[in-house]
């Protein structure tokens, strides 16, 4: 217990100095590149405290990250590199909005069948990678990443051609029913059931690693891929299993994320949650409530700048930089090895 | 039918495949040396899209197209070089990393843009240069083969070269054993006293390298100015032609014009008044069947 203790303050004491290296090199960009360096810097950090309404930006922002880093993390924890989240929201929002301009029952019974459609559907999705990869080994990062755009040229198509709305400009489908619609929970935003559809999410994963004999599979087949083997599960089952889940977690994300902030579907290029998610899942090291606080930092830096954006000289583009640190920083393990090897030289005892 | 049969045997098609192959080909190649080295470059499009801003800004500054060249090599290689000294050094997964500065690489580009040109969609405001075409003597003046083959951008004939130099190098140089022998077993080649790390820095910078030249090509040669996102997937193309390719350098070529030609005929077909969603989609389909026919071969025949 005491080992795990130690390991875990090596972690924040890393993300706390990530954090403060992003915050110091993104004054320095700011001091480098702006005429109202501290402004713009302040603006960046408190803002979206300042008002209720965007406080409910950052959390309807930070819902679509948590499901896609939810849905990465489950592949990258088992060492599966899949970035197919970005097809699957796209497909999976084409079927919310197939359900969804249709008239299926009453308030509760609608959404949840659209959500409970589009997430099945993308779990089978995500299933073409996994099959080709635990059954012929083909590299599924290669195959999910050419899928993404297939997966974005057949929606399209049928957005086009089968859903589009001809009395709007642009391409759009009919509009969301209001029965397939979710509820708002907090007045004066856009917070929906959605939000507590994330809460059951990452408590539900959190519980499957922790307690489950799937989790523990899932994790040490990350870090040694013949574990599954070796220990009876086959690695075809366990590949498949992962997939799957993955793949209904991006498409509840979709649908969910549709169903909160959409009245109708425009998406007319991949949204980039797929790729948002690979982010999360690294900033929260592939665990449920990592990616949890992850997504809501992301998007609580997102919505900061992007109101700093809207106030000062500076571009909302600003914040990869801030986020490339972070990500680089959290990823790489020498802070870690810096804490360690100063426990060492002070003569405590090593955890390896 | 027999319309987009003509379109598709004429001298200006195979000149577009050319065209639309070589910074695919750059990339693959690119990909082809780290990944022999056993560290994949997956930030090809990230390093493309960087290397095209830089050239871009380096030419329309300096009034020099040979300048813009170099710099968005130096940028690649630079570029690269930060990822290797991150995975090889400081212990971040390369896949992770990759992932990384291609988000990174995306708004990055656009935030310097905007800094430089007030505008966040293109550099158009730029005076920027071109990297020129050559008409190639002798060749140019053989019917067909001439139309086809001369008249390129010099980048064009730079990636076709590249091939036989990369294809050297891996096979008869020093450093291409090296490479060669960190990837297949990095402990034995340690024990022979090969720097492992130094060899798969090397390897990734030079893959770095190569993305510049096709980063360079799109926005100097391919087009004459910078566009938000302009390499368009192309990166990720050339990873997968390189999976495909199995990281050989004559079978990724091949994969490489493949795709090349499947983009060439949908630029055709888009013409022909069929559905572009789903004509755009034809080289991902492509490569796809291509590596899943692929690995249920590679695994029936370790089976059997």
């Amino acid at each position: 217990m005491k080992k795990l203790n130690l390991k875990a303050k090596n972690e924040i004491i890393q993300i706390l100095t990530a954090i403060g290296i992003a915050l110091v090199i993104t004054l320095l960009v700011l001091l480098g590149t702006s005429e109202e360096p501290f402004y713009a810097f302040s603006k960046l950090l408190t803002a979206p405290l300042t008002r209720m309404r965007y406080f409910g930006n950052v959390i309807e922002l930070m819902i679509p990250l948590a499901f896609a880093g939810l849905s990465a993390s489950l592949l990258f924890r088992s060492g599966l590199f899949n970035m197919g989240g970005e097809g699957i929201f796209y497909i999976s929002g084409i079927i919310t909005t197939i359900l969804a301009t249709r008239s299926l029952g009453n308030g509760f019974f609608h959404s949840f069948l659209v959500i409970l459609a589009a997430s099945l559907f993308g779990g089978l999705i995500a299933c073409i990678s996994g099959f080709f990869k635990a059954k012929y080994d083909a590299n599924e990062l290669v195959t999910s990443l050419m899928l993404n755009t297939i997966l974005f040229g057949i929606g399209f198509y049928i957005l086009k051609t089968r859903l589009k709305d001809m009395s709007v400009t642009g391409v759009a489908s009919a509009p969301f029913l209001d029965t397939a619609k979710l509820t708002v929970i907090i007045p004066k935003t856009n917070i929906t059931t959605g939000f507590i559809l994330l809460l059951l999410l990452t408590g539900t994963i959190w519980f499957i690693y922790k307690k489950t004999k799937l989790g523990y599979m899932i994790k040490m087949t990350g870090i040694n891929k013949d574990f599954a083997k070796y220990s009876g599960m086959s690695f075809f089952a366990l590949t498949m299993i992962v997939h799957f889940m993955s793949g209904f977690i991006a498409g509840m994300g979709s649908s969910v994320h549709l169903l909160s902030m959409y009245d109708r579907f425009t998406w007319s290029a991949l949204p980039g949650y797929g790729f948002d998610g690979c982010l999360v899942a690294m900033l929260g090291k592939n665990h449920p409530i990592g990616a949890f606080v992850a997504a809501f930092g992301l998007s609580y830096l997102r919505t900061g700048s992007d109101i700093m954006a809207r106030s000062t000289d500076v571009p909302v583009e600003m914040v990869a930089i801030v986020e490339m640190v972070l990500v680089l920083l959290i990823t790489a393990d020498f802070i870690v090895k810096y804490l360690k090897r100063k426990k060492a030289l002070a003569g405590g005892t090593v955890n390896e | 039918m027999n319309d987009i049969l003509a379109l598709l045997v004429t001298p200006a098609f195979f000149y577009a495949i050319l065209r639309v192959t070589t910074p695919i080909l750059f990339a693959a190649l690119g990909n082809v040396i780290s990944s022999k080295a056993g560290v994949s470059n997956i930030a090809m499009e990230g390093t493309m899209l960087t290397a095209s801003l830089a050239g871009v800004l380096a030419s329309a500054y300096s009034k020099s197209a040979l300048i813009g060249l170099i710099a968005a090599l130096l940028v690649g290689v630079l570029f690269s070089a930060f990822m290797a000294y991150l995975s090889l050094y400081l212990g971040t997964k390369v896949i992770m990393a990759g992932i990384a500065l291609n988000l990174f690489a995306s708004s990055f580009t656009v935030y310097i843009l905007y800094m430089f040109t007030g505008q966040k969609g293109n550099s158009a405001s730029l005076a920027s240069k071109q990297i020129p075409s050559v008409k190639l003597p002798l060749i140019d003046k053989i019917p067909v083969i001439g139309e086809i083959f001369s008249g390129h951008n010099i980048l064009v004939y730079v990636a076709l070269l590249s091939v036989a130099a990369i294809y050297i190098m891996l096979n008869k140089t020093k450093l291409g054993t090296h490479i060669k022998a960190v990837g297949e077993n990095p402990a034995a080649a340690a024990s022979v006293g090969i720097k492992v790390r130094r060899v798969q820095f090397t390897a990734l910078c030079l893959s770095g390298l190569l993305a510049g030249f096709g980063g360079a090509y799109m926005s100097m040669g391919y087009l004459s100015m910078f566009t938000r996102d302009m390499i368009a997937g192309r990166g990720w193309i050339a990873i997968a032609a390189s999976a495909m390719g199995r990281s050989m350098v004559i079978p990724t070529t091949i994969t490489s014009f493949l795709f090349g030609i499947f983009s060439a005929i949908g630029n055709v077909l888009q013409l022909q008044n069929i559905p572009s969603e789903l004509i755009t989609t034809l080289p991902y389909v492509a490569v796809f069947i291509g590596i899943v026919v692929y690995s249920v071969r590679k695994s029936r025949g370790g089976r059997s």
